[in-house]
């Protein structure tokens, strides 16, 4: 945080520690359900609230289009269920909602491949921290587990290879397309 | 400085922007640009023919009593610096406090506190920006108690005391007349006009008994008499449509353009919208 030349400070630091705990308390009050603070309109704290949280959902849908689809209703339940209870941590946006969405599917043995192979260019690009999700240079690899196998990917630069484990032909596939031309006909 | 008739670039409008020569100007979101490596290329495009490029941003939280974020203060510079912007824009808000990141943009009260503690983030936002700041009235349903000013007021002090220009929204405006019941004509003869930057215009919606300023919907009409109030007061630079889902089809947005052309009296322009092509 940046703070102002000594020369140039004209607020008290009590004043302006005063604002800094009404505006958290503000968005306490919008963002993790808090009190409401005196003198505000309650019903109104209650609609803003519902825009942010709509806002935030629509968002995380924007940022990982495979996921939403593939969830398709049940995104809101499951966004409900993984992110909505967690609260976004200064510089955390829409990207690391649908991250941690996409890692409780992993770890429940339930994403499917589009929306591993979008986990896994998030990862190849991103890495998280304390302020959120920054972009990664260089090089990098990532894996993303589906029921089906595990997406591998190299990044190098803009350049990226993917492949995946146990090797789709290697499968045994659960029902096979008639084939006209096979031998066993 | 003449800005004209511009749009809010967003990559699913990247196509409908550059086939349209009489949008004299652009306004990109400094968070969706990288701060190194190529720019999408149809932004590159419109640079490289002359299209005027000003940078929008929402994360800066002037209002935040915390502090100015140096990060989204240093990456609205480097932004700001690539696409040779001829001035940069954010709020009169906050968008984080007390560790949580709100995603939108929260209004402050309106008393002496905030107002310097403004002045002061913003003076230090001016001292590294390479180019000049405006600031632009939010859309807010909610009012803090016991305000010191009214709004234009405010918003006259705040630009006064840092040399900062307007950036006026008039769907914003609109959306303050309906939830709060701010009389249009009063606040624009409030704010400085004389320093005026540019213009923005959005669509919303009417939900629960509140407007929302959702930019996702169509520009509703009661906007344009907005706009026409304010033509009557001074000359508008530049104005910009900002529109960031639920995209429309290219008819649609030729027709809002079209609109807001006849009432903010931009004229001029190759062919364009309610221009004989």
């Amino acid at each position: 945080m940046l703070q102002p030349d000594s020369g140039e400070a004209r607020v008290g630091p009590a004043s302006r520690r005063e604002l800094a705990e009404a505006q958290a308390a503000l968005a306490r009050a919008l963002l993790e359900g808090g009190p409401v603070p005196p003198g505000f309109d309650e019903a109104r704290i209650r609609a803003v609230a519902e825009s942010l949280a709509h806002k935030r959902l629509h968002a995380a849908a924007r940022a990982w289009p495979q996921l939403s689809a593939a969830l398709g209703t049940a995104w809101a339940a499951r966004f409900a269920e993984h992110c909505a209870p967690r609260p976004l941590a200064v510089h955390h946006g829409p990207l690391c909602d649908g991250w941690w969405l996409a890692e409780a599917l992993e770890a429940e043995g339930t994403l499917g491949d589009r929306p591993a192979v979008e986990l896994l260019s998030v990862r190849l690009r991103f890495r998280r921290g304390d302020g959120g999700a920054s972009p990664l240079g260089g090089w990098t690899w990532a894996h993303a587990r589906t029921p089906r196998g595990t997406w591998w990917a190299l990044r190098v630069g803009a350049r990226v290879f993917t492949a995946r484990t146990p090797w789709p032909h290697a499968r045994p596939a659960p029902s096979p397309p008639p084939r006209p031309s096979s031998r066993s006909r | 400085m003449t800005l004209g008739l511009g749009c809010g670039w967003r990559p699913a409008l990247a196509a409908y922007i550059h086939r349209r020569p009489w949008l004299t100007f652009v306004e990109v979101l400094a968070e969706e640009l990288p701060a190194a490596g190529p720019l999408p290329l149809p932004l590159q495009q419109l640079l490289d023919r002359g299209c005027q490029v000003v940078v929008h941003g929402v994360t800066l939280s002037l209002g935040s009593a915390e502090g100015l974020d140096v990060r989204a203060l240093d990456h609205l510079c480097r932004v700001a610096e690539r696409v040779r912007a001829p001035l940069v824009s954010e709020h009169v808000a906050f968008v984080r406090a007390g560790g949580l990141e709100s995603g939108h943009l929260l209004p402050l009260p309106r008393t002496d506190a905030a107002l310097e503690v403004l002045a002061e983030n913003v003076r230090a936002a001016q001292a590294v920006l390479p180019v000049p700041l405006a600031l632009e009235n939010i859309a807010s349903p909610l009012e803090w108690p016991a305000p010191q000013y009214d709004e234009p007021a405010f918003l006259s002090a705040l630009l006064s005391a840092t040399g900062t220009r307007l950036l006026l929204d008039v769907s914003n405006l609109y959306a303050q007349s309906v939830n709060c019941g701010v009389d249009v004509e009063t606040w624009l003869d409030g704010v400085p006009l004389e320093n005026l930057a540019y213009v923005h215009a959005a669509g919303g919606t009417r939900r629960g008994g509140l407007y929302h300023d959702t930019h996702a919907h169509p520009l509703p009409a009661p906007v344009l008499p907005v706009v026409e109030a304010l033509r009557r007061r001074t000359r508008l630079p530049g104005l910009i449509l900002e529109r960031d889902d639920r995209f429309p089809p290219a008819e649609e947005l030729d027709a809002e353009f079209a609109a807001l052309r006849a009432a903010a009296g931009l004229g001029g322009g190759e062919g364009g919208p309610g221009v004989a092509a």
